[in-house]
């Protein structure tokens, strides 16, 4: 877990640090360095390869007599640097003081690697071979697909692999560094048959080298799986209809799959970021940091923003949206964010922390060296201690008119609401899942009373998706999941086509 | 200059490795003072650079990207997009020449970068007002930028470079409207700066309503959107259906002379408006920018293309190949995909006030949530309601509930529904949102 060029970078912080350390009372800088390969196939057939990209930015804040200034550099020449930092000092003497303003301390301040061994550096190693593989696996299922079905199939696909090296340091002595892998695969299929048209979408991504897809070259057999189950789908919609304005005035229950948990990242997740709160734009909790309503789940709801647990154990080794310090140098800590449907906990940066005067959890985020604000990571449902997942029939037997939806194709956010496109339903009659299709739903979510119906689980936690969560114009990796969880059709949760 | 620099010499460093080189670049500075739970802090970024590199060799395309104007890492940066090339129908890149002068730069808004505190103090009065007026805000949150970049694409053949600055500030009020400010050139007047936040409340309905409440669950409706709503289904639906590439692939079921809209409705694709902050010289190929009549008086003129599209298709490029972008992908590190440039539909008869007070019982609706997830093969959409009113008797009258409304079309004939554009209306205004210049439109949508 080194830095490849460690030194180099390390001359960048070790400079800024030293031009400012006498001018300013504390600073901190954070240097991402990001290596990336990546390819795709286009709807209309062209293969792009990237098979080099290298960026590199610093995030450096300063702050002088309670007044503080963020300021985002890029990393040319030590005299351009030098230039750039004597102008932000001239900024900072300008700005007023905030008596609220501070940060947390970093913990565990002597630990400074972080990260995972690389196994095959993509830097050192040729790649084409390798994307080529995962072009033609997709073209080949495809050709496969289509002529077994008599249908046009069209994939797109996006794959990028990349390592990111960080520095976090500051001018009490903190030096802190963490090297990840990062691996995402998506494919895109667009099935045409006569005049009907429809879509699917799929995703593996991990904090894992190209091995998360590849093996000997080709794709893995699993990722073969999910290719093939997102062209079946995308068939089966070709034929679907949607729910009937009298199916959907009769429905009594949702029953959501993982891959449809984006609602727990955008309508839950959001509201505990700490930075949101204290500004007054959480539906959940108010800016002193005390929940609006004390209940916002039924019972049986925990949820967490955590990896997933193996063995009695958070796995930190997986999960898209995992990551083992933070991007001011704080250990990521494991959050529980409901318990038994009621608010425990908030997601911390370092400046939230000291505002509330709570632990540090390292949450505190940048995309590449942007300002870092309070970001998610992998973000779940789960049941409560001692509550029972159950088999899929027994979950169903008491659904007289319900829906069981696959998919998301993301979420975006309110401060009282959320709303998803889901990829594709399946009528739930009489205790029985059916095989009738239903098209793709919008589904619009109200934050604070959306889960107070939710009756049962079935299955394991999981969080089959990667997904790209948006805030203050930065994008981070993360993920959201749950097992099958089902919900009583209420006010607060609107499907429609 | 240091960008036209730095091209010169990787071009001129790399011309024998390949045959031909195309580079991408963006460069600036941001300043911005931000207000957050009655406080306002400021950020900078300076000196981020964005290069996008595309080399041809022996009828195949390389790629690369990097973030710093440095001609060493660029030479790297061109073996090594040359070491996994794919074949491509483009023999060259751009000829740059004669392309279009787009004036989108003040200096007077460069100038504010030496004077932070008057950015500052406007920033505190907006803040300032707001409060004085109401005591109990849930939440405010407003700012102030101002931007300057510099943009250059060159290939061996050419060269095109721009500058252009911009002056933003936005207000958003309790997390349910926001209002903003954009233009390239310092405002006159910073009273309406300093104003944005409480105009913007004194316009906020103080109440909410359900659809049932309402009386319209599952019933067609009068909906009026705003231009900036407008813009958005446009974007998120219009273009995959225009596209050279989705017509050769049989994307798209549009040809052309197809009727698609009302004969109100004329849309222009323009990457020449002066009044756009989205204009510029050329495309993200080098290709000049045009305006594109793509719809006149509803009836389909003309597909859009970018260099290989157009090659494909026989045409000529429309200056439409962009590094266009989509979910998390870098812009240097995105392919260059057919996009809308900017937007220009020419204003209707109706004046907006006549149009608002025309519907008995409506909605008016000003962003979507969820929109991005719309079925673009099909050109629908189904979306949660982010931001809305009720339009009752004539007037606003209180806010859509959060997450209880849903708004779906189609902007085309589907399945024997009806297009969304077919039976509109237009406003007389228009407004700017930066990057389209539309009216307001009036059309009939279910829930």
């Amino acid at each position: 877990m080194e830095i490849r060029d460690e030194n180099k970078l390390k001359k960048f912080s070790d400079f800024a640090l030293n031009h400012v350390k006498d001018k300013v009372d504390y600073a901190d800088l954070l240097i991402e360095n990001i290596s990336k390969i990546e390819t795709k196939l286009l709807p209309d057939g062209q293969e792009l390869v990237v098979p080099y990209s290298s960026k590199a930015a610093m995030q450096l804040r300063l702050i002088k007599d309670k007044k503080h200034i963020e300021v985002s550099l890029g990393m040319e020449t030590e005299e351009k640097m030098k230039d750039s930092i004597n102008t932000v000092l001239k900024i900072l003497e300008t700005g007023k003081p905030d008596e609220d303003y501070g940060l947390a301390e970093i913990p565990n301040p002597k630990k400074q690697k972080y990260g995972k061994q690389l196994k095959s550096d993509l830097r050192e190693i040729d790649t084409s071979n390798k994307m080529s593989a995962i072009i033609a696996g997709v073209k080949e299922l495809a050709e496969k697909i289509s002529k077994e079905n008599k249908v046009e199939i069209k994939p797109e696909v996006w794959f990028f692999s990349q390592i990111e090296e960080k520095i976090i340091a500051d001018t009490q002595g903190i030096y802190k560094t963490q090297v990840l892998p990062t691996t995402f695969l998506q494919v895109f299929v667009k099935v045409k048959k006569e005049n009907k048209m429809s879509q699917f979408r799929m995703r593996e991504a991990d904090i894992e080298e190209i091995s998360l897809v590849l093996e000997n070259d080709k794709l893995k057999p699993k990722i073969v799986e999910k290719i093939k189950d997102v062209m079946d789908k995308a068939i089966k919609l070709l034929s679907a209809r949607e729910l009937t304005k009298e199916e959907l005035n009769n429905l009594t229950h949702y029953v959501l799959t993982p891959s449809t948990m984006v609602f727990v990242h955008e309508a839950q997740g959001h509201n505990f970021e700490a930075d949101i709160i204290k500004e007054g734009g959480s539906g959940l909790l108010k800016s002193n940091g005390k929940p609006i309503v004390e209940k916002i789940a039924s019972e049986i709801v925990d949820i967490y923003d955590a990896p997933l647990m193996e063995n009695g154990k958070f796995n930190w080794d997986k999960g898209f949206g995992s990551q083992y310090i933070d991007d001011e140098g704080v250990e990521i800590k494991p959050v529980q964010l409901i318990k038994n449907g009621k608010i425990v906990n908030k997601l911390h940066n370092r400046e939230t922390a000291h505002y509330y005067n709570e632990e540090p959890n390292g949450r505190g985020f940048s995309e590449l060296g942007d300002q870092r604000v309070v970001r998610m990571t992998n973000t779940f449902i789960t049941p409560a201690e001692d509550i029972k997942s159950q088999e899929l029939d027994e979950l169903l037997k008491d659904v007289k008119l319900g829906i069981l939806l696959e998919g998301s194709l993301g979420g975006q956010v309110s401060k009282d609401g959320m709303a998803t496109s889901l990829q594709i339903g399946y009528l739930i009659k009489d205790g029985t899942l059916t095989k009738i299709v239903l098209l793709p739903a919008n589904m619009a979510v109200a934050t604070r009373t959306a889960l107070l119906t939710a009756e049962g689980f079935s299955g394991e936690v999981e969080i089959p998706d990667g997904g790209f969560c948006g805030k203050a114009g930065q994008t981070k990796f993360v993920t959201d999941g749950g097992p099958i969880v089902k919900i009583r059709v209420s006010d607060s949760i609107n499907l429609a086509y | 200059m240091k960008l036209k620099k730095f091209a010169k010499e990787l071009i001129e460093k790399t011309k024998s490795l390949v045959d031909d080189i195309e580079l991408c670049i963006g460069a600036g500075k941001s300043l911005e003072y931000e207000i957050k739970n009655k406080k306002i802090s400021v950020s900078l970024s300076l000196d981020i650079s964005s290069i996008g590199i595309r080399v041809l060799k022996d009828g195949k395309l390389g790629s690369s990207a990097i973030t710093r104007l440095d001609v060493d890492e660029g030479i790297i940066a061109v073996k090594k997009a040359l070491t996994n090339t794919k074949p491509t129908v483009l023999k060259q890149f751009a000829k740059i020449e004669n392309s279009p002068v787009i004036d989108n730069f003040d200096q007077d808004v460069l100038d504010l970068f030496d004077n932070p505190v008057m950015l500052r103090e406007v920033a505190e009065e907006m803040q300032t007002r707001i409060y004085a007026k109401v005591k109990d805000l849930e939440s405010f949150e407003g700012g102030i930028v101002v931007a300057y970049g510099e943009r250059l694409v060159a290939t061996k053949n050419g060269l095109s470079f721009s500058k252009e600055t911009s002056f933003n500030a936005f207000a958003e009020i309790n997390s349910i409207d926001y209002d903003f400010y954009i233009n390239y050139s310092k405002p006159k007047d910073f009273e309406k700066i300093k104003n944005l936040a409480i105009d913007l409340y004194n316009k906020l309905p103080k109440k909410q309503v359900t659809p049932s409440e309402l009386d319209v669950k599952g019933k067609e409706l009068e909906v009026v959107l705003d231009p900036m709503c407008f813009e958005s289904i446009l974007r998120t639906l219009l273009g995959e259906k225009v596209y050279g590439s989705a017509k050769e692939h049989g994307l798209t079921e549009l040809e052309i002379n197809d009727v698609v809209a009302s004969n109100k409705l004329t849309i222009i694709d323009t990457g020449i408006h002066q009044d756009l902050l989205s204009s510029s010289p050329t495309d993200d190929e080098g290709n000049s920018s045009k305006e594109n009549i793509l719809i006149k008086n509803g009836i389909l003129k003309t597909f859009l293309y970018d260099a290989v599209s157009a090659l494909k298709s026989n045409k000529e490029p429309t200056g439409n190949g962009m590094r266009r972008p989509i979910l998390a992908e870098d812009r240097t590190e995105a392919p260059v995909r057919e996009k809308l440039r900017g937007l220009y539909i020419k204003p209707g008869n109706v004046p907006y006030e006549k149009m608002l007070s025309d519907i008995d019982k409506g909605i008016y609706v000003k962003a979507l949530m969820g929109l991005h997830g719309a079925d673009k093969s099909r050109a629908s959409f189904v979306a949660g309601i982010h931001i809305g009113k009720s339009i009752e008797q004539g007037k606003f009258a209180r806010l859509l509930a959060p997450g209880a409304w849903n708004l779906s079309g189609n902007l085309f004939d589907l399945d024997g529904k009806k297009g969304m554009l077919k039976d509109i209306e237009l406003s007389k205004e228009t407004f700017n949102t930066g990057s389209a210049i539309l009216p307001w439109l009036k059309v009939k949508l279910s829930f």
